[in-house]
């Protein structure tokens, strides 16, 4: 492990140097696409259990380590993303509980939720327009008229558009990594000829299960797992299939976030907060930073034993609040570019 | 400029404006007829078991399902316009949506000076005819042929087996059961 830090510390390497990288990590691809086309809901239950937690906590620690000490520019940039996340945050979890004081119909839900997506796209592309005023070269005001066309869609169909997010969010890792390989062209290049062979297994994986019947099994908890997967929305294809190909996009969105983002951002130990600019600065906040980062430790432990005492009702409630790292990690990606 | 402008903001409204009205006098109530027409009412999953000595097969159907049946089949889920499952709402919302893209759209490409912007223009033109031509070539296709159950295993084609059935809402199900008698070893 110790020599894997050294190498992807360095800023350059040989590609043949890193062959054997680039082949671990395809063949700990092709393991994880193995187990969750044998038994996708067994793995998708000890993978969240396991990983869940762990994978929001470097997710904290990476983005911490990214904000930067002053705002300057990027005031209004900030100031938009953490009022977005906190708003989208609050509304979504208070869907369910209108949903269930008002008793709304079918179509009230759809229509909430419909919204509740349009304002997460607009948000976006507010984001991404001011992101492009930082800098007199850019005009990204396209992003408006192109998330207009995206809420069109929304409003037609939102439950594609959820369960499009549900697929895309393993993936946006893999575009941060990328980001974050950026000074290293060795070492991006290798990651590249691994990434591309997330499709080739994920053909392989549609080959070999597109006919297979639904997993076994009528209790709820695996309802609850196909349903997320999508198994409602395509109910002619096979929920098998579709489990199998997010539990394996999920175990790659955390393989990424535990392993390969903390040695490429060069984040250093874990508990070691004193690189972190918001620590660093005179006037930053030590005290502030480091206990969220235990807080943060704790909440994890509580997690473990939440989903040891009830896995189903953990589960449902990890998903809802689960949201705020997702919405965070859009933010974070803009501010690569 | 300035008039160009005014009149491109007028029409980009009238534009905004004409998916509300059209949905509100394309609205029309449900006719008789449309009762006639076969309607999904739900999907799910089914589990078909064979259990001892039954007198009548069994039909389960989840509480949630039944709520979704029943919503559906009043026509409380969706609205008259934009196909099944499509309520005027959202019909109003996504024209809208769509309307301003365009108009938002258009302001930006007249905006545009430089060549690579024409560019992206034209690639997202062809991809709009891409997802138009593909759009009507799928349309009218089936659900597809490839059945991902092991349902087909229960009977041969052709065969057809008739009998009392009884039919249970379960609320707390998560799936549909057809339980169905067996044949005893006595063969009874």
């Amino acid at each position: 492990v110790s020599s894997a830090v050294d190498i992807v510390r360095a800023p350059s390497a040989r590609g043949g140097a890193l062959a054997p990288y680039t082949a671990g990590a395809v063949g700990l691809a092709v393991v994880a696409a193995a187990l969750a086309g044998w038994a996708p809901i067994q793995f998708s239950i000890v993978t969240v259990l396991l990983f869940a937690g762990p994978h929001n906590w470097i997710e904290l620690r990476y983005f911490l380590s990214r904000l930067p000490a002053r705002l300057g520019r990027s005031r209004s940039f900030f100031t938009t993303a953490f009022a977005g996340i906190a708003m989208l945050a609050v509304l979504r979890s208070a869907l369910p509980i209108a949903e269930h004081a008002w008793g709304w119909s079918e179509s009230g839900w759809v229509a909430a939720t419909a919204a509740w997506d349009s304002l997460f796209v607009l948000w976006v592309a507010a984001l991404v327009f001011l992101r492009g005023r930082q800098s007199s070269r850019r005009d990204w005001s396209w992003a408006f008229p192109v998330a207009f066309a995206v809420v069109a869609g929304i409003w037609l169909a939102p439950a594609y558009f959820d369960l499009g997010l549900v697929y895309l969010h393993p993936l946006v890792a893999l575009w941060l990594l990328d980001r974050e390989l950026r000074g290293r062209p060795e070492w991006r290049k290798a990651y590249r000829s691994a990434v591309a062979c997330i499709p080739v297994i994920l053909v392989a994986l549609w080959w070999q299960l597109a006919g297979s019947p639904p997993p076994s099994g009528g209790d709820a908890l695996t309802l609850r797992i196909t349903q997320h997967a999508g198994a409602e929305i395509f109910p002619y294809g096979s929920s098998h299939l579709l489990v199998a190909t997010h539990t394996f996009l999920e175990m790659v969105h955390y393989g990424v976030w535990l392993v390969a983002i903390p040695l490429a951002a060069r984040l250093g130990a874990p508990w070691r907060v004193d690189a972190i600019p918001l620590v660093r600065r005179r006037d930053g906040w030590p005290q502030t930073i480091r206990a969220a980062l235990v807080l943060g430790a704790f909440a994890v432990v509580v997690l473990w034993i939440a989903f040891l005492g009830d896995y189903a009702a953990t589960r449902d409630a990890y998903f809802t609040l689960a949201l705020v790292h997702v919405l965070a990690e859009i933010p974070f990606v803009l501010r690569t570019l | 400029m300035k008039t160009w402008t005014s009149a491109v903001a007028a029409a980009a409204l009238a534009f905004a404006l004409a998916p509300v009205v059209l949905a509100r006098f394309n609205a029309r109530a449900p006719h008789p007829r449309d009762n006639a027409i076969a309607t999904v009412v739900g999907r799910g999953s089914i589990r078909m078991v064979a259990e001892k000595n039954l007198d009548v097969a069994r039909l389960e159907i989840p509480g949630w399902l039944a709520e979704d049946m029943k919503s559906d089949a009043t026509g409380s889920a969706a609205g008259s316009i934009g196909g099944p499952g499509i309520s005027p709402m959202q019909t109003v919302a996504s024209g809208v949506s769509l309307s301003l893209a365009l108009v938002l759209g258009g302001l930006w490409l007249r905006r545009a000076k430089s060549g690579p912007r024409r560019q992206v223009v034209g690639v997202v033109l062809a991809g709009a005819v891409l997802v138009g031509a593909g759009g009507v070539a799928t349309a009218n296709l089936g659900p597809a042929p490839r059945y991902s159950g092991n349902l087909t295993k229960a009977m041969s084609p052709g065969a057809e087996l008739q009998g009392p059935l009884q039919i249970v809402i379960v609320p707390d199900a998560t799936e549909v059961r057809l339980v169905v008698p067996a044949q005893s070893a006595k063969g009874d």
